[in-house]
């Protein structure tokens, strides 16, 4: 069993008294990528915006890389090398894209070798290279989440989070997309994945988690084959692929 | 008789002086997202702190000394003027129109104080530099010169500060995407604090130029908070280009309405320029709707 990376402990939060995550568990060890799916308004995006830091816990214990980090602030969860990419690729729209992208070196971990990263980023999206002096508003939705990963990895991720990257894409896109974070996978790094496409999920990820009603209603585990049908039946239950 | 150099040179003063308020007034709009009713006191204070240092029969220490000394005192004082007033309404229901009070009550503290440790005699601070230059039928003093060149200048450094500098790029990006900002690692917190500095150095800077041109009265900054506050709505919110344009425009069209029409009419043609500009664009010239 890998060491665990991260540990989040029967954790609770919400937006004002509306309770989202109720006693939420997950974990993830090093150099494990791990998926998470459900139904929207489950609380998928608000344990992710939990554990980096955007929200605080109402209840419960995150630790990142052994160190309590439940209430520590954005800025220095961020320079422990948890990146967190936001949902709906949301990027600085009247910047250009070199800005974006370099903005996403901005914690002093990563700001030295802001330009060999950078050449490794265009690598993976030569697109990004082409587009480098526009604005990043006037990107497509696929070129905008592209940078929006791109600004991530610029952060030098021990942990990377990313968000339903693939949400309101063409096909086509959808698969280069998928590429692109497949070839991230292979670098290594620890992953968290949010996706609705199963299909994404299970090509790059180890371990699902089912998360519905604020908590983790099923998993799958450490070294198990999982296959489509797997997933169905913990979305659906035995009956449905029966 | 030629009345476009006389319009012309007075609204290139006001236009500069203008723009140096307001601009500060825009730019902590722009990123904190609250109105600093305090603007035009810390003008005034800026004012001061200038007079005391330079003032022969204060310190005495000469307008150099005056200017660098209402710069940092003022720079120090805007960040505690966010700490004090600001900061503990952040991120709490309402607290635009908190901190709107707390400004305002500010204003009436600091403009009421000055009265008090100062009194009410009108001061003065010496020139920046003496003599006339003759431009067309005008002649134009030496300091409204250094108006007219210092605060573009000012300005336009300031733009490429915000252009250039990992700072200034980390400004505009709280500007823009607060969450996204959070999550590359900025400390946003302290973003705020140097955004209120920023914007009190320029009111320094405001202050100081007005009281070489003007009085110094605890009161100097409340018509200036009003046009920059005019100028700010009309160029649009947040924007510094269209602050700056604006603080212009709204120079110009005053300038021309005081020689044509008179400096009592001025002020409802100012609004009423402001009303229409409103009605067919209510962001302003080049701002952006805020939600």
């Amino acid at each position: 069993m890998p060491s665990m990376l991260l540990k989040v402990e029967d954790v609770s939060a919400g937006y004002g008294r509306i309770p989202v995550l109720n006693g939420i568990s997950i974990e993830v060890g090093r150099g494990e990528r791990v998926g998470l799916f459900g139904p929207n308004g489950h609380g998928k995006t608000t344990l992710l915006r939990t554990i980096s830091g955007l929200m605080r816990p109402t209840h419960g214990r995150i630790t990142f890389d052994g160190r309590d980090i439940t209430t520590t602030a954005p800025k220095d969860i961020v320079s422990l090398g948890l990146i967190h990419v936001l949902q709906g690729n949301t990027l600085f729209p009247r910047m250009t894209v070199l800005e974006n992208v370099l903005l996403g070196a901005y914690s002093k971990r990563a700001w030295d070798d802001r330009e060999e990263n950078l050449a490794r980023i265009y690598e993976l999206f030569p697109i990004l290279k082409q587009r480098s002096r526009q604005l990043a508003r006037t990107l497509s939705g696929g070129q905008r989440q592209m940078a929006s990963i791109a600004t991530g990895l610029m952060g030098m991720p021990v942990l990377l989070m990313l968000d339903e990257p693939t949400l309101g894409l063409a096909p086509k896109v959808k698969d280069e997309l998928a590429t692109a974070i497949s070839e991230i996978a292979e670098t290594g790094v620890t992953m968290i994945l949010v996706d609705q496409d199963i299909e994404l999920l299970l090509s790059v990820c180890e371990r699902l988690y089912l998360v519905e009603r604020g908590r983790v209603s099923l998993e799958t585990r450490r070294g198990e084959k999982i296959s489509q049908e797997d997933v169905l039946e913990m979305y659906f239950g035995k009956a449905a692929s029966a | 008789m030629n009345a476009l150099a006389p319009i012309l040179s007075a609204a290139l003063v006001s236009g500069s002086l203008y723009a140096l308020l307001a601009s500060g007034l825009s730019f902590v709009w722009g990123t904190v997202r609250i109105f600093n009713f305090a603007q035009g006191a810390l003008l005034m204070i800026g004012a001061y702190v200038a007079w005391y240092v330079t003032d022969p029969s204060r310190a005495g220490a000469g307008l150099g000394a005056g200017f660098t000394a209402a710069l940092f005192a003022l720079a120090f004082g805007g960040a505690v003027l966010y700490l004090a007033i600001v900061r503990p309404f952040i991120g709490r229901a309402n607290s635009d129109l908190m901190v709107i009070m707390t400004t305002l009550a500010a204003a009436t503290f600091f403009e009421n104080g000055a009265d008090w440790v100062a009194g009410p005699r009108y001061k003065n601070l010496p020139r920046l530099a003496t003599g006339n230059i003759q431009f067309s039928n005008t002649a134009v003093s030496m300091q409204e010169l250094i108006i007219i060149i210092l605060g573009p200048s000012l300005l336009l450094a300031f733009a490429v500060f915000l252009k250039r500098a990992k700072l200034g790029m980390a400004i505009r990006a709280v500007e823009q995407n607060r969450d996204a900002a959070f999550l590359v690692g900025i400390d946003i917190r302290n973003i705020y604090v140097i955004v209120f500095a920023v914007s009190a150095v320029l009111a320094a800077v405001a202050g100081v130029l007005y009281g070489g041109e003007y009085f110094i009265t605890p009161t100097m900054g409340d018509d200036p908070l009003l046009k920059a506050f005019i100028v700010v709505v009309f160029g649009g919110l947040g924007s510094l280009p269209g602050t700056v344009v604006g603080a212009y425009m709204i120079a110009l069209i005053e300038s021309v309405s005081r020689y044509y029409i008179g400096l009592y009419y001025t002020p409802p043609i100012l609004f009423g320029v402001l009303i229409a500009v409103m009605l067919v664009r209510p962001t302003g010239l080049l701002g952006r709707a805020y939600q």
